[in-house]
């Protein structure tokens, strides 16, 4: 066990490497010149766009400014922001709690909602399960910016139960704050992890062995519990180890429409003023987060399922 | 004592309408310390009649007739009582062990599941449980409990199977083609555990196969069915020796022997019926070598027929023959 979590955490530091060369790539074949954002505003020089230039080091070629940015990225020292005149690094562990707790939030709400509705659509055929299957499809089919700009006319705007705007005071204030913008974010993934737990918990209950914990006489209750759901959770987990981090991506329209200070609007403005700095540590941040969510869900998939314990020595 | 009484069974799946009856007025007993065998070709309904012994029937059929087991009557039971019928007075060994134990829980969970719902506390259960795998034979049964499904070779997993179907003391076992999924080699072994298991136990067995050489060579009694009708019962060893229905005896011929030669083996020519084929007269008619046009008059009835019974309008004509074909392929 201890050398497949070694021969992971490997694999893990190879996947960040690449990517990381890549996030840092993309950025300097993408069009627009960081120079000319930093001069905006002026009319300027030769001399002045060859200063910031130098200032910046993007006259060397792409290894030396890769080799030069992670190695201090790993040491913590994302650079400046050319946007705010501010360390990355202390710019984003302003923002990271904020986006932490929405994220946190919205699987929450993802999961339980998810589980529950989907056991349920499973376990009763019939007006229920079309019901829910009807209300799943419109919360997949509902973008997060579509059901944000619905949460904040219905329940901020319209009966002011939850502030509009803002990220929020303390445990108690945090959570009114978070609130809306945690439903927005998770409302069509718990559509999805609905539909993957049903169709996963429908097939379970075809199977033999569910046949037969019948015929031997269990309790209905221990057959759907012990022999229905927890073998559907085997798929769920892999699916929700993969939508969780997808929700890091996602929270940049949520936290844009609701004025939340994390790190999901900071790349929005980052990406529009062209400020690589930030829009790299943040790429380097999701991808970590992707990353780490799937070594979670390996480690557990061998808990849950003891025949794919044999595969790893 | 009947441990098992089926009476005028007929199930009928929903929405067939027009299509025939997976099983048409089945009528089977078994008696307690009895093994008896219920044979016939795929399809045609031998598990929905073991089923029915335990009370299940396939989603939405409409049931007529009755099923008494262990003195209850199954279909009239409510859901507690027929769950307690279940867990503790009926065994029920599926066809492939590997299907029917679910892969997430230890082999002891399986056992220890069954105690439980047969009414063992949970303080005594696995000591229970060690003690019923150690009856099947199973090697170091307390470390046994900890291991996994799928650590467990087929025949060894079965014998679990077997184990937790003794959870409660039943007085019925019924077993759907227990061996079928299992290796050849250890076939045997595993069925003469079972037999050993009900005769001990002084429980009657009710064995589902496909083999009526095994049914003749093991059973006190065995039912022959075809298209969801039971068309012959007799004591095993004159089923073998002199099959009265003519698919009776095309099973007969199409049984591997192990002590004849491979060219034996012949088929019961043509397919069996299909749930959506609905004949006039007696359902094996298209398949027989024996058919005349009176076969076509209605559904031949199963008659009583010294120790057994047949359901073929020609029977009493064709026993001369059918005994003495019976004969010579034995002869060879
Ligand atoms: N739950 C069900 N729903 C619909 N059809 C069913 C169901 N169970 C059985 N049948 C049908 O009933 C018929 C009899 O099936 P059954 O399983 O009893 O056959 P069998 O004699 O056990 O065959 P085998 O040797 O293949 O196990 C088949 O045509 C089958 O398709
Ligand atoms: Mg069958």
């Amino acid at each position: 066990m201890a050398r497949f979590i070694i021969r992971r955490l490997g694999g893990l530091g190879v996947t960040l490497l690449l990517t990381s060369f890549l996030v840092f790539g993309a950025m300097h074949v993408a069009p627009g010149d960081p120079a000319s954002f930093l001069l905006k505003g002026r009319s300027p020089t030769p001399e002045a766009v060859a200063a910031v230039r130098a200032q910046f080091h993007l006259d060397d070629p792409l290894f030396v400014q890769y080799g030069r940015w992670i190695g201090s990225a790993l040491t913590g020292d994302f650079g400046r922001s050319v946007q705010f005149r501010q360390e990355v690094g202390g710019l984003l562990a302003a923002r990271l709690p904020t986006t932490v707790a929405l994220v946190a939030y919205a699987a929450l709400i993802m999961v339980l909602g998810g589980l529950v509705l989907g056991f349920l659509s499973a376990m009763r055929p019939g007006p229920v399960d079309r019901v829910i299957l009807l209300g799943t499809t419109v919360a997949v089919a509902t973008p997060s910016f579509v059901a944000a700009i619905a949460l904040i006319s219905l329940f901020a705007v319209g009966l002011g139960w939850f502030p509009t705007f803002g990220g929020g005071e303390g445990v108690l204030g945090t959570l009114r704050h978070l609130t809306l913008p945690a439903i927005a974010l998770g409302l069509s993934l718990v559509g999805l992890l609905a539909r993957v737990t049903r169709a996963s918990a429908v097939e379970e209950l075809r199977r033999d062995h569910v046949e037969t914990a019948r015929l031997r006489g269990l309790p209905e209750s221990i057959v759907l519990r012990r022999h229905v759901a927890r073998n559907a959770l085997v798929p769920v987990v892999t699916v929700t180890g993969t939508v969780v981090s997808g929700l890091i991506v996602a929270t940049a329209i949520v936290e844009t429409a609701f004025g939340l200070p994390g790190i999901g609007s900071m790349l929005v403005q980052s990406v529009v003023t062209r400020d690589f700095p930030v829009v790299q540590a943040i790429c380097l941040l999701v991808v970590l987060a992707f990353v780490l969510a799937n070594l979670l869900v390996d480690l557990l998939l061998p808990v849950l399922d003891p025949r794919t314990r044999q595969y790893a020595p | 004592m009947n441990v098992l009484e089926i009476d005028g069974l007929t199930v009928r799946l929903e929405g067939s309408v027009g299509a025939r009856p997976v099983l048409s007025d089945v009528s089977l007993h078994v008696a307690g310390g009895e093994v008896v065998g219920l044979v016939g070709e795929s399809g045609s309904g031998k598990s929905v009649t073991c089923r029915t012994a335990l009370g299940a029937v396939p989603r939405g059929a409409s049931v007529d007739g009755a099923v008494r087991t262990v003195g209850e009557d199954v279909f009239g039971l409510p859901a507690r009582e027929l769950r307690r019928l279940r867990s503790e007075k009926v065994g029920f060994v599926p066809q492939d062990p590997r299907a029917a134990v679910n892969p997430l829980y230890r082999v002891g969970d399986y056992v220890i599941e069954a105690l439980r719902a047969a009414g063992v506390p949970k303080a005594e259960a696995p000591d229970r449980a060690t003690a019923l795998l150690e009856s099947v034979g199973i090697p170091e049964p307390r470390r046994a409990l900890r291991r996994w499904p799928h650590e467990f070779s087929g025949g060894m997993l079965q014998r679990v199977v077997i184990a937790a179907a003794l959870a409660g003391s039943p007085r019925l076992l019924v077993a759907d083609e227990p061996t079928t999924a299992l290796d050849v080699t250890i076939q045997a072994e595993v069925l003469s555990l079972l037999l050993d298991i009900t005769a001990e136990r002084g429980a009657g067995l009710l064995l589902v196969t496909h083999d009526l050489e095994l049914a003749a060579a093991v059973c006190d009694r065995a039912y022959v069915m075809y298209a969801g009708r039971i068309v012959e019962s007799e004591p095993a060893a004159s089923l073998f020796a002199s099959p009265k229905h003519p698919y009776t005896a095309g099973l007969l011929r199409a049984t591997p022997s192990l002590t004849g030669p491979v060219e034996r083996l012949t088929a019961v020519p043509g397919r069996p019926l299909g749930l959506d084929e609905v004949l006039p007269g007696c359902s094996f008619a298209p398949r027989c070598a024996h058919a005349r046009p009176v076969c076509d008059d209605g559904p031949p009835p199963l008659l009583e027929d010294g120790a057994g019974a047949v359901a073929c309008v020609r029977a009493g004509e064709l026993a001369p023959e059918l005994r003495r074909r019976a004969h010579e392929e034995q002869a060879v």
